[in-house]
C-alpha cells in the first residue's frame, strides 16, 4: 500500500497481458498503475502544472471515472495513462508495461493491441462506412482483410449495429455513432478502453444506452473502462469515482 | 516593346498604374473609414509565417508569368536591335536594283542569285544632288562576290567567303570598320596586297592578323596578307544578323575586289546610304530620308541608273529605310512573343486566380470563428469584405515585387539558358533586357488580377451564420428562396441601367429579391444565345462556342436550384461539354457550319475541356474506391482483376488499330495505360491491406470537398492539357517536318557559289556511295508567280531548271501528285520529257516551317496525297517572258527555301524561260550504307577551293530543327511554369486538410496508425488529386491534338501520322508528380507529427 495525494491506493502489480478478454471482477489484479506522475505544459515562465504528481492503479475489470471540473486535468491524466501524451516525470504501466519509456512507434503498436478509445465527438472516418471504421485498428495492424471484416462485424452485433455496417457515419444518429465508436474501440479486444467524455454529445436518454452498454461490455466481458465525464449520472455507474482538482486526485468514491 | 494587342505599351502601362492606384485607394479609405477592420487585417499577416510564405507564393504568380511575357519580349527586341546595328553600322538606307535584301532571314541576303551590276558613276550623281540634304552624309557603293578562300598557314578552306569591295575614301570617311582588337580599320591604308578578314570568315579559315589567304575566282588565284581581323557586319560583307548562315567576309578597295573578279573597273552591286549622326542616332531619319531618295529617282533622276549606273532600264531600283526597318521589325518580332506568351500564359494565369480564390476560402475557413465573433458583436458582412480585401491587397503588393523578380529570372533564364543550350549558336545574339515599362506593368497587371481576385473571393467568403461560425459546425446549405419585393430598389434600378449590369443587379436582386440561381442562369443563358447568333453572324468559332458552352452551365445550375440531384446532372453537363469539344475532325462543320478562329479557340477549348473533365471527375471519382475490395478469397481479386481486364482490352484495342495516322490506336493505348494505373493500384490495395483505407480516404476525403478539389484538380489539369497539346503538336510536326521522311529521298546538296558553275561531281561520286544525282539551277530571285484561277498579283518565287538526271536518277519523294498519273516515277517522267509541266516544293501548298516566300497556292486542294493538276503563271522579271505551267507533283523534301524552294522545269522549258541553265547546285541520293556526312564532307574538302558547299540533309534537317526544338522548349518552359500554380494550390489544400483534420488525424493515431502511415495517408491524397489533374489534362490534351492532327483543316492538307511523345508525356507528367509529392511533404509530415493528445482536445 501506498500513500499518494492523501489517498490510500493499492499497489499494482505487474500483469501479463491476457490473451483473450475474459469475464473479471474488479479486484482481479491492477492493469494500470500511475506513479507520481506529473504534466507540465508551456515553456518561458508560463508553465501550466497539467499533472501534479498523480499515482493511480486502476483494477482489471474495474470501471472508473474521472470527474472534475472544466481543466482540472481529467483528459490530460486520461491522455498520460493510455500513452497519447507524454509524462513530464513519472512512471505510467499499463498490464506491468511501462509505456512511458516506450518509443511512439511501440507505443503506437501497443495501443492498437491492448487499448480501445471513445471519444465525445465520435471522430469516425465520415469518407469509410461503419463497418470499414471499426476495422480500421486491425486493417492497420496487419490483420487480414477477411478477419478483420468478420471480427469488425461482431464487434457492431456486440453493440448492437450488425444491420448498420454499411451506412456512413452521416447516415447514422449520434447515439449510433457512438456506438460504432465503442465497436471500434472493442475489436481489437483491448483489455482497457479509455473513454472521454462518452455521452457529451448526447441527449439523457442516448447517454444512458451508451453507459448501459458500457456496464454490460464490463461486467459480460470484463473490459475495464476508464471514463473522464462531467455527467453525474455516469459517474454514478461506475465502480470508483476519481474527482480530481488542479491536477490532483482529491477525492475517491468506490461505489461498487 | 513598343505596343501590345495593337496598343502602345505605355498607354497599357498608364491605364494599369491608375487601376493599382484604384487598389491602393481603396485598401486607404478602408484604412481611414475603418481602422479596426484594417489593423484586423493587417496583424492577419504576420500570425502564420509559413502561411504567409505560401499565400505570397501563390498571389506572386500572376505577377511572375505576365513579368516572364513582357521582359523575353524586351530580351528578344533588344538582342535584335542590337544585332542590327551591329550588323548595319553607318547604313542607314539600301538602295537596290536586285530586289529588297532580307537580313533578317536565315539566309541572309547573300547569295540571292545572280545580281546585276550598275556603274560606280551613280554614286557622285547621287551626291552631288544630296549634297545639302540635312540628314545624308555620304553614299557607299559595295561590290559582294562570293570566292572560295584557303588560309596558308592553318591550311583552312572554305568555299564561300564574300570578297567585299568598298569604297575606301568614302567608308573611311564614315568611320571605317571596327577592328576586333578595338580601334578603327580604315581602307585607305591598306597597301595592295592586303585585306580585312571578317571575325566570321577568320573563325572558318583559323585566320590571324599575318596570315596569308588565297582566294580562288574566276579560275584564278590571289595572295592577300591579312591586315586585321574586323567586326562582322555589312561593310565587312557578311550579310545577314548573327543566327543566319550567311559566310564571311574578305574586305579589299573596290578596285582590287574588281580585279580579282575580272570587272572591267566601275563596277558596284550595292549601294547603301550612311546618315549623319552615329550608328543609333541616325534611325527615326532613316524613313523621310529614303523617301527623299525615292522621289528623286522616281522624278528628276529617274534615269540616273540607266544612264550612269548602266543598268538594264527593266530593272527597279528600290530604296529601304533598311536600318529603321529591322529596327521596327525587331520590336515587332519583340512583340509577337510578349504576345504569344502572354496568350499561353492565360492558361497558368487561370489557375493563378483559382489559386488566389482558393488560398482566401482557405484563409476565411481558417477564420471562420474569428468571424463569426465579429459579426456576433455588430460586424457588417461589408466589414469582413473590406478586411479581407486590405489584406489581399498587401498580400498582392509584397507578391507583386517577387513575382517581378522572379518572372524577370525566368525570362534570363529561358532566354539565356534554355535557348543557348538546347538551339547553340543560332541563339548566341540574345542578350538579356529589361526596361522599366515592361517592370511596371508586369508588377501592376500582376496585383490588379490579384485584387480583383480578392474582391470576388472575399465576397464569397464573408457569407457566414454566425453560430455555425462560433461553434465550428459545418455550414448548413439551405435552398435559396426568393425574398419580398422592394419596389424602391426597382426604381432605382432603372436608371441604373445606363449601366446594365448594375440596373440589373438592383432590380432582379435587391428590388424582386431573386434567388442568385434565378439571376446567373437565365442571364447565361441569354448570354449563351447572343454569342451564338454572333458567332453564326459572323462566321466566328469564338463567340459561337462560348454560348454553346455556356448554355449547358447555366441550364445546370438552373436545374440543380429546382433540385435536381448533383451527380447525374453536373456528369450529364460535363460530358455535353467534352463531347462538344472533342467533336471528331470535321463533324462541327458538319454539324454547325464552317467558322473562323485563331489562337484563342486553343485557350477557350483548354478551359472548356477541364471544366468537362473536371465536373465528370469530381462527381464519380468515388466510384474508384470500389476497387479497393474489402471481401476475402479470390472474390478480393475481383475489382482489380476487371479492371486490368479493361487495360488490356485497350491495349490490344490499340495494337489491333495500330498506327493507321487517325490517332485512335495512340488513345487506346493512352487508355490502357490510365486503366493499367487504376488496375495496380487496385491490385496493391488487395496485397498490401494495410493500405486500402488510405487509397480509399485518399479517393473520399478529397471528394468530400468537391469546390476546392476540382479548382486544384482544374488547376494541374489546364496547364498539363496546355503541355499536351503543345508536346503532340510540336512532335508531329517535327517528325514530319524534319524526320527522316522529310529528306524525301535526298541525301546531300552540293551548292557551287554564284559565280562558279557547279563542277563535274562524277569523279567525287565514284565509290562515294552515290546512288543518284540531279542538278538544279539556283534562284534567281528575280522570278514570279501567281495561280491561273487568282486574280492575285503575280509575287515573288523561285523558278528553277532541273537536269533530267533530277527527274530519274535522283528520283527525289513526292508529297503528293496530280490526278490521272498512277506513280510518283509516271509524274517525274512526264515533267521531264514533257512540255511546260513542273513540280514544286511542298512549301508551295503549305507544308512546310519555311516563310521565306509569301506566295503559297491557295486553290489547291489536297485530299489522300492527291490534287488536280494546276495552272501557274511564271515570270522571268529579267526577260520579261511569261509561261503558264502545270503544276502536276509536289516534292516531298521539307528542307529550308534556300535548299528546295522553288517551281522547277525541265532543262528545255526553262531555257525557253530564262536562258540556259546553269547547274549550281547538285542533289544527291546516296546507296543505304553510305555515311551522308563523311561523302558530303569528302566533296566539300576536294572541292573547297572551287567553291563548292556539301551538306548533309540529314544536318539540314537537324539543324533547322534545334532552332525549332529550342523556341519550343521554351514555349514549354514557359507554360511549364504553371504547374507551379497547380503544386502550389496543392499544397494550400495539404496545409488546409491537416488542420481540418486535427482530431481525425489524432483518433488514428490512438487506435494505432503509425506517424509513417498517417504521412502516407496525407500524401496519397495530394497523390489523388495531383493525378487526376495530370491524368485527365493528358487525357484531353491527347483527344484535342489528335482532332487538330488528322482535321486537313488544321494541317493544310499535310499528312501527319498522329504519334504521341510518350516519353515527354511520362517525364512531364512524373515531374509534376514529384514536385506535387516534395511540396505535400511538408504538410504530410506535420500531420504525422500532430501531438495526439492536442490533435483530440475538443472545446
Amino acid at each position: 500500500m501506498s500513500r499518494t495525494n492523501g489517498l490510500t491506493l493499492p499497489v499494482p502489480a505487474p500483469v501479463a497481458r491476457a490473451a483473450a478478454p475474459a469475464a473479471a471482477a474488479p479486484g482481479a489484479g491492477s492493469i494500470i498503475t500511475l506513479d507520481r506522475v506529473t504534466k507540465v505544459y508551456g515553456a518561458n515562465g508560463t508553465r501550466v502544472h497539467a499533472l501534479a504528481g498523480v499515482s493511480l492503479s486502476v483494477e482489471r475489470g474495474e470501471m472508473v471515472a474521472i470527474m472534475g471540473q472544466s481543466g482540472c486535468g481529467k483528459t490530460t491524466l486520461l491522455n498520460c495513462a493510455s500513452g497519447l501524451d507524454d509524462v513530464t516525470s513519472g512512471s505510467v504501466s499499463i498490464a506491468g508495461q511501462d509505456i512511458a519509456t516506450l518509443s511512439d512507434k511501440a507505443r503506437t503498436t501497443f495501443r492498437a493491441h491492448n487499448m480501445g478509445f471513445v471519444f465525445q465527438t465520435y471522430n469516425l472516418l465520415p469518407v469509410l462506412s461503419a463497418v470499414e471504421n471499426v476495422e480500421l485498428p486491425l486493417v492497420v495492424s496487419g490483420v487480414s482483410p477477411k478477419e478483420a471484416r468478420q471480427r469488425a462485424q461482431a464487434a457492431l452485433e456486440r453493440v448492437g449495429l450488425r444491420a448498420q455496417g454499411e451506412k456512413r457515419p452521416a447516415q447514422l444518429s449520434g447515439g449510433q455513432r457512438q456506438r460504432v465508436t465503442i465497436a471500434r474501440s472493442l475489436v481489437n479486444n483491448p483489455e482497457i478502453v479509455w473513454a472521454d467524455e462518452p455521452t457529451g454529445a448526447l441527449d439523457s436518454r442516448t447517454a444512458d444506452d451508451i453507459i448501459t452498454l458500457m456496464e454490460t461490455l464490463n461486467e459480460d466481458q470484463g473490459l475495464t473502462f476508464v471514463i473522464v465525464t462531467h455527467d453525474a449520472a455516469v459517474g454514478a455507474r461506475c465502480h470508483r469515482i476519481i474527482h480530481m482538482v488542479d491536477g490532483a486526485i482529491v477525492h475517491e468514491e468506490r461505489l461498487r | 516593346m513598343n505596343e501590345l494587342f495593337g496598343i502602345p505599351t505605355v498607354t497599357i502601362m498608364a491605364t494599369l498604374v491608375a487601376l493599382l492606384g484604384v487598389a491602393l485607394a481603396t485598401v486607404a479609405a478602408i484604412g481611414v473609414g475603418n481602422r479596426t477592420m484594417f489593423r484586423m487585417a493587417m496583424r492577419n499577416i504576420p500570425r502564420r509565417g509559413l502561411q504567409t510564405v505560401l499565400v505570397v507564393s501563390g498571389l506572386s504568380l500572376a505577377t511572375l508569368i505576365t513579368t516572364a511575357s513582357f521582359v523575353t519580349g524586351d530580351t528578344i527586341d533588344h538582342s535584335l536591335t542590337r544585332d542590327t546595328y551591329r550588323l548595319l553600322g553607318r547604313s542607314d538606307i539600301d538602295i537596290t536594283w536586285n530586289g529588297e535584301r532580307e537580313f533578317s532571314s536565315d539566309g541572309g541576303a547573300y547569295g540571292d542569285g545572280a545580281r546585276a551590276f550598275v556603274s560606280d558613276a551613280v554614286v557622285p550623281a547621287l551626291e552631288a544632288h544630296f549634297a545639302g540634304d540635312r540628314d545624308i552624309e555620304t553614299f557607299l557603293p559595295f561590290l559582294n562576290r562570293p570566292v572560295a578562300a584557303t588560309n596558308q598557314r592553318s591550311q583552312r578552306s572554305t568555299p564561300d567567303v564574300a570578297l567585299t569591295g568598298v569604297d575606301a575614301a568614302r567608308m573611311d570617311r564614315a568611320g571605317g570598320l571596327r577592328l576586333l582588337s578595338g580601334g578603327t580599320a580604315l581602307l585607305g591604308s591598306l597597301r595592295p596586297g592586303e585585306a580585312y578578314l571578317s571575325e566570321r570568315a577568320a573563325r572558318d579559315l583559323r585566320a590571324e592578323a599575318g596570315d596569308t589567304v588565297t582566294v580562288f575566282a574566276s579560275g584564278t588565284t590571289r595572295d592577300f596578307r591579312v591586315a586585321g581581323i574586323v567586326e562582322d557586319e555589312l561593310a565587312s560583307g557578311v550579310l545577314g544578323l548573327r543566327y543566319s548562315r550567311v559566310p564571311g567576309g574578305l574586305v579589299v578597295p573596290l578596285d582590287e575586289a574588281r580585279a580579282v573578279l575580272g570587272l572591267k573597273g566601275n563596277e558596284i552591286d550595292a549601294l547603301t546610304v550612311s546618315l549623319r549622326g552615329d550608328a543609333r542616332s541616325t534611325v527615326g531619319a532613316g524613313e523621310a530620308a529614303a523617301d527623299r531618295i525615292e522621289r528623286y529617282l522616281t522624278g528628276e533622276g529617274a534615269g540616273l541608273f540607266a544612264q550612269a549606273g548602266g543598268l538594264e532600264s527593266d530593272r527597279t531600283v528600290e530604296v529601304f529605310p533598311v536600318k529603321a526597318d529591322l529596327v521596327a521589325q525587331a520590336e515587332l518580332y519583340g512583340n509577337m512573343f510578349t504576345t504569344l506568351f502572354l496568350v499561353l500564359g492565360l492558361f497558368s494565369m487561370a489557375a493563378g486566380v483559382m489559386l488566389i480564390f482558393m488560398i482566401f476560402v482557405m484563409l476565411a475557413a481558417e477564420r471562420k470563428a474569428e468571424m463569426g465573433m465579429a459579426r456576433a458583436v455588430g460586424a457588417h458582412r461589408g466589414h469582413l469584405v473590406q478586411s479581407f480585401i486590405a489584406e489581399g491587397v498587401m498580400y498582392s503588393l509584397l507578391a507583386g515585387a517577387i513575382g517581378v523578380a522572379l518572372g524577370a529570372a525566368s525570362a534570363f533564364g529561358m532566354t539565356r539558358g534554355l535557348l543557348p543550350l538546347v538551339g547553340g549558336e543560332y541563339f548566341a545574339l540574345i542578350e538579356f533586357s529589361m526596361t522599366p515599362v515592361s517592370l511596371v506593368i508586369g508588377y501592376s497587371l500582376g496585383v490588379v488580377i490579384t485584387f480583383i481576385t480578392v474582391v470576388f473571393a472575399s465576397l464569397k467568403v464573408s457569407h457566414v451564420n454566425i453560430v455555425a461560425a462560433i461553434r465550428q459546425l459545418p455550414e448548413e446549405s439551405r435552398r435559396e428562396a426568393r425574398r419580398k419585393t422592394r419596389w424602391a430598389w426597382v426604381a432605382a434600378g432603372v436608371p441604373a441601367l445606363v449601366v446594365p449590369p448594375l440596373g440589373l443587379w438592383f432590380i432582379a436582386r435587391k428590388g424582386f429579391g431573386l434567388p442568385w440561381a434565378w439571376i446567373v442562369a437565365p442571364s447565361g443563358i441569354a448570354l449563351g444565345a447572343v454569342l451564338i447568333l454572333a458567332g453564326r453572324a459572323g462566321g466566328v468559332l469564338f463567340p459561337f462556342a462560348l454560348g454553346m458552352s455556356i448554355i449547358p452551365l447555366s441550364v445546370a445550375a438552373l436545374a440543380r436550384y429546382h433540385g435536381v440531384p448533383s451527380r447525374p446532372l453536373w456528369t450529364v453537363t460535363g460530358i455535353l461539354l467534352g463531347a462538344y469539344w472533342l467533336l471528331p475532325p470535321g463533324t462541327h462543320d458538319r454539324l454547325f457550319g464552317e467558322f473562323t478562329s485563331d489562337i484563342e479557340m486553343f485557350v477557350l477549348s483548354g478551359i472548356m475541356i477541364v471544366v468537362s473533365f473536371t465536373l465528370v471527375i469530381v462527381f464519380n471519382a468515388r466510384l474508384l474506391t470500389r476497387m479497393f475490395s474489402s471481401q476475402g478469397g479470390l472474390m478480393r481479386y475481383a475489382p482489380s482483376a476487371a479492371v486490368g481486364f479493361v487495360a488490356v482490352a485497350a491495349g490490344l484495342a490499340g495494337a489491333i488499330i495500330g498506327e493507321r495516322g487517325d490517332g485512335l490506336g495512340q488513345l487506346a493505348y493512352l487508355l490502357a495505360g490510365v486503366v493499367g494505373l487504376a488496375a495496380v493500384l487496385a491490385w496493391s490495395a488487395v496485397r498490401f491491406p494495410a493500405l486500402a483505407p488510405a487509397m480509399k480516404m485518399a479517393i473520399a476525403y478529397p471528394l468530400s470537398n468537391r469546390f476546392r478539389t476540382g479548382m486544384t484538380i482544374a488547376m494541374f489539369s489546364i496547364i498539363v492539357f496546355s503541355l499536351t497539346v503543345f508536346s503532340i503538336l510540336l512532335a508531329n510536326f517535327d517528325s514530319a517536318f524534319l524526320g527522316g521522311d522529310a529528306r524525301g529521298n535526298l541525301d546531300i546538296i552540293a551548292t557551287a557559289n554564284a559565280v562558279e558553275p557547279i563542277p563535274d561531281l562524277a569523279g567525287v561520286a565514284d565509290g562515294s556511295g552515290i546512288a543518284g544525282r540531279g542538278a538544279a539551277t539556283l534562284p534567281t530571285g528575280a522570278t514570279f508567280v501567281r495561280e491561273t484561277t487568282s486574280g492575285d498579283a503575280p509575287m515573288p518565287y523561285p523558278v528553277l531548271g532541273a537536269d533530267d538526271g533530277f527527274f530519274s536518277s535522283l528520283a527525289p519523294s513526292l508529297d503528293a501528285f496530280a490526278t490521272g498519273y498512277g506513280t510518283p516515277a509516271e509524274v517525274l517522267a512526264a515533267v521531264r520529257d514533257g512540255a511546260n509541266l513542273a513540280l514544286a516544293d511542298n512549301a508551295v501548298i503549305g507544308v512546310n516551317y519555311s516563310d521565306r516566300y509569301e506566295w503559297t497556292a491557295e486553290g489547291v486542294q489536297v485530299d489522300d496525297h492527291r490534287f488536280a493538276p494546276f495552272t501557274l503563271e511564271v515570270t522571268n522579271a529579267a526577260t520579261g517572258e511569261v509561261r503558264t505551267v502545270t503544276v502536276v507533283g509536289i516534292l516531298k523534301a521539307t528542307l529550308p527555301a534556300d535548299y528546295i524552294g522553288g517551281i522547277y522545269l525541265n532543262e528545255r522549258d526553262y531555257a525557253g524561260f530564262a536562258g540556259q541553265p546553269v547547274y549550281s547546285r547538285v542533289y544527291l541520293r546516296l546507296h543505304d550504307a553510305a555515311d551522308a556526312e563523311t561523302v558530303a564532307s569528302d566533296i566539300e574538302s576536294a572541292l573547297a577551293t572551287r567553291g563548292v558547299q556539301a551538306e548533309s540533309v540529314t544536318k539540314i534537317l537537324r539543324d533547322a530543327g534545334a532552332q525549332s526544338l529550342a523556341f519550343n522548349r521554351m514555349f514549354q518552359a514557359f507554360m511549364g511554369l504553371g504547374l507551379v500554380v497547380g503544386i502550389a494550390g496543392l499544397g494550400v489544400i495539404a496545409f488546409r486538410s491537416v488542420v481540418e483534420r486535427r482530431q481525425q488525424i489524432g483518433m488514428l493515431r490512438a487506435i494505432g496508425y503509425q506517424r509513417t502511415t498517417v504521412t502516407l495517408t496525407f500524401l496519397l491524397e495530394s497523390s489523388f488529386v495531383a493525378a487526376m489533374g495530370i491524368l485527365s489534362g493528358i487525357a484531353g490534351g491527347a483527344v484535342l491534338a489528335r482532332n487538330l492532327l488528322t482535321s486537313e483543316a488544321f494541317t493544310e492538307g499535310a499528312t501527319i501520322q498522329f504519334a504521341v511523345p510518350w516519353a515527354e508525356l511520362v517525364a512531364m507528367a512524373a515531374i509534376a508528380m514529384l514536385f506535387s509529392l516534395g511540396m505535400t511533404w511538408l504538410p504530410s509530415r506535420g500531420a504525422s507529427r500532430v501531438p495526439v493528445a492536442e490533435a483530440l482536445r475538443y472545446e
